[in-house]
């Protein structure tokens, strides 16, 4: 009897171990429990455009937005109860179109055989596109139902185009000194020139709406200018600068 | 929402447009004299910055008080209105509003007086580096398409241009060699897939170079004395392979000619591509019949044809125009058609 006594006792004592053991595996929950899956999908606006307007722009016409999606799937990585890590594959177009006046813009077109160098006064209107698949990696708080995120990203240009015409002005051969040559209309197409890559800042902030999905929104700040250093026609640097507006849907843990 | 977004995007690209750069021009845009001192109309050259007269012997040796316009904001020295006398050489300085460029303009009092064109001298425009034919007194009365072209961005050096010079000329001199060209890839946006070689008796203005390029060829020098009876000089020719429409596409069949011809007409305002055919101040004309294929120099000499019944008084202008191919007006010939021309003559009645 005192065998059986004794025997429960350990049953007993080992369950309570064994609940004790659980229990700490609750404050600190398992790997798979710490990845969560979502997707989003979203639109971009924005511009493709300098950091700060030179003062050769002097007035933006018309401004009016493409068709440039934003698809992601991200997966989140759980530190501790507010902090974690993301990242992810999605699929970024960026887009504008712009209609602008500029004066004194300088510009360099280069061929295969000869250039052209000018400063053009006048009516620009550029239709930019470009495809990406960028991946991004970042920093993620979150507190209620309020998930913040910061960090960067890397992305490879899918397909890229360029192009518009210049209108309505006139173009100084060289520079400002040049002889002036009057524009009625001439087209350009850059799209060959745009880099195969890009890269940059990523912020954002996810509201949760119910238990799965929630409004969306980031901004994707472009470092690398989209035209490399040897390209000179258009007389500064064009970062991508957007904000995706977009839903997302938590996929919980299940993989 | 979205709506929203644009308009605080508007909002935000709009306030960071920043104030107005001071203007960097400093071009002399007209240069008015009375037009009863002139023989033709007063061309301002851009490309070489010169303004170059065609006045009486009067004004020659009283001077001229001319009206001059700057670009907005630039100062000129000396003032418009200011009278300038021809016993030394005159320039302008035009300074722009922002006052970091200055522009010299020379003036350069043009008179051919001699109607005969060896095509001798050449000289190289420095930026662009094609050539350009000069007469004795440093002058320059022929112009070509070559300061069009510089602006399709073809390679800097006078082989790269149509029109240039060739030591393979009559007698062994120098001579004037016209080529049609490829276009670029700059020109075929406007629609330019060939450039044929011209030269003629006149100016190139640059301002219309794209937007009406037929008009950018400015026709004719003043003439003098008379009337001029016949015209004479020559060439050899030889068309390239394959002729091609306005779009590119070869044209079986058809073989590309030159064309070379002067034109007698009145006033004081030049005629350029765009009418030299058709303007009824046209009063006599001489023009090549033969524009076929010529292995060796062939001389050729044509009657000016006059209108019947012009007694023309007042200013008369002379023009000399040749094209490597003779549908080059409309971009349309064959790349590698070459014309070689020398020892022209207008010979006076």
């Amino acid at each position: 009897m005192r065998n059986i006594q004794y025997l429960i006792g350990i049953c007993v004592s080992s369950f309570l171990g064994m609940t004790n053991v659980y229990g700490q595996l609750d404050g600190k929950q398992g790997a798979s429990d710490r990845i969560t899956h979502s997707v989003m999908i979203g639109y971009n606006i924005g511009a493709t455009a300098p950091f700060s307007l030179p003062n050769t722009i002097r007035g933006i016409n018309s401004y009016s937005l493409l068709f440039t999606p934003a698809v992601s799937y991200e997966i989140h990585y759980q530190l501790s109860e507010s902090w974690g890590i993301g990242s992810g594959l999605r699929f970024d177009g960026k887009g504008m179109k712009i209609s602008d006046s500029v004066q004194y813009f300088h510009t360099i077109i280069t061929m295969d055989d000869g250039e052209f160098e000018g400063d053009f006064t006048g009516t620009n209107q550029t239709n930019s596109k470009n495809l990406y698949l960028s991946v991004p990696i970042y920093g993620v708080y979150k507190s209620g139902f309020w998930n913040f995120k910061l960090g960067g990203y890397v992305a490879h240009t899918l397909s890229r185009r360029f192009d518009g015409s210049v209108s309505d002005g006139y173009i100084r051969k060289g520079n400002s000194l040049g002889e002036k040559v009057l524009i009625e209309k001439a087209v350009f197409d850059f799209a060959d020139q745009v880099k195969n890559w890009d890269w940059g800042i990523i912020a954002g902030a996810n509201r949760r709406i119910g238990e799965h999905w929630g409004v969306n929104s980031d901004v994707q700040l472009g470092l690398e200018p989209i035209f490399p250093k040897s390209f000179r026609g258009v007389g500064y640097d064009l970062r991508n600068i957007y904000l995706t507006i977009g839903v997302s849907y938590n996929l919980g843990s299940f993989l | 929402m979205k709506k929203l977004y644009l308009l605080l995007l508007g909002l935000f690209l709009q306030s960071c447009i920043k104030d107005a750069p001071a203007n960097p021009e400093a071009d002399i845009e007209s240069f008015k004299v009375d037009t009863l001192q002139l023989t033709g109309n007063v061309f301002v050259d851009q490309v070489n910055r010169l303004i170059v007269l065609n006045i009486t012997r009067d004004a020659f040796q009283k001077g001229i008080s001319p009206m001059i316009k700057a670009s907005a904001g630039a100062t000129i020295s000396p003032a418009s209105g200011t009278p300038i006398t021809f016993d030394k050489d005159v320039q302008y300085a035009v300074t722009s509003a922002s006052g970091e460029n200055t522009k010299i303009y020379k003036v350069k009092v043009v008179n051919v007086g001699h109607w005969e064109f060896n095509f001798e001298d050449w000289e190289v425009n420095p930026e662009d580096q094609y050539e350009y034919p000069i007469e004795s007194g440093n002058t320059e009365v022929w112009s070509s398409g070559n300061p069009g072209v510089a602006l399709s961005g073809v390679p800097k050096r006078p082989d790269g241009y149509p029109t240039r010079s060739t030591s393979d000329g009559y007698l062994g001199t120098k001579a004037a060699q016209l080529s049609t060209i490829k276009g670029t890839a700059l020109s075929e946006f406007i629609g330019i897939r060939l450039f044929a070689g011209s030269i003629f008796l006149g100016d190139f203005n640059p301002s219309q170079a794209f937007l009406n390029p037929l008009a950018a060829t400015e026709f004719g020098q003043p003439y003098v004395t008379g009337l001029p009876d016949k015209f004479s000089g020559y060439y050899k020719y030889t068309p390239g392979a394959v002729f091609q429409d306005k779009n590119g596409n070869p044209v079986a069949g058809q073989t590309d000619k030159c064309s070379i011809y002067a034109v007698v007409f009145t006033g004081t305002d030049r005629l350029n591509a765009t009418n030299i055919m058709t303007s009824d101040r046209v009063i006599g004309r001489a023009t090549l019949g033969d524009g076929t294929a010529k292995q060796e120099f062939t001389r050729f000499e044509i009657p000016f044809v006059y209108k019947t019944g012009s007694a023309p008084t007042g200013n008369i202008q002379v023009a000399i125009v040749a094209s490597s191919s003779a549908r080059g007006d409309e971009y349309i010939g064959a790349i590698g058609s070459k014309l070689t021309l020398d020892s022209l003559r207008i010979i006076p009645r």
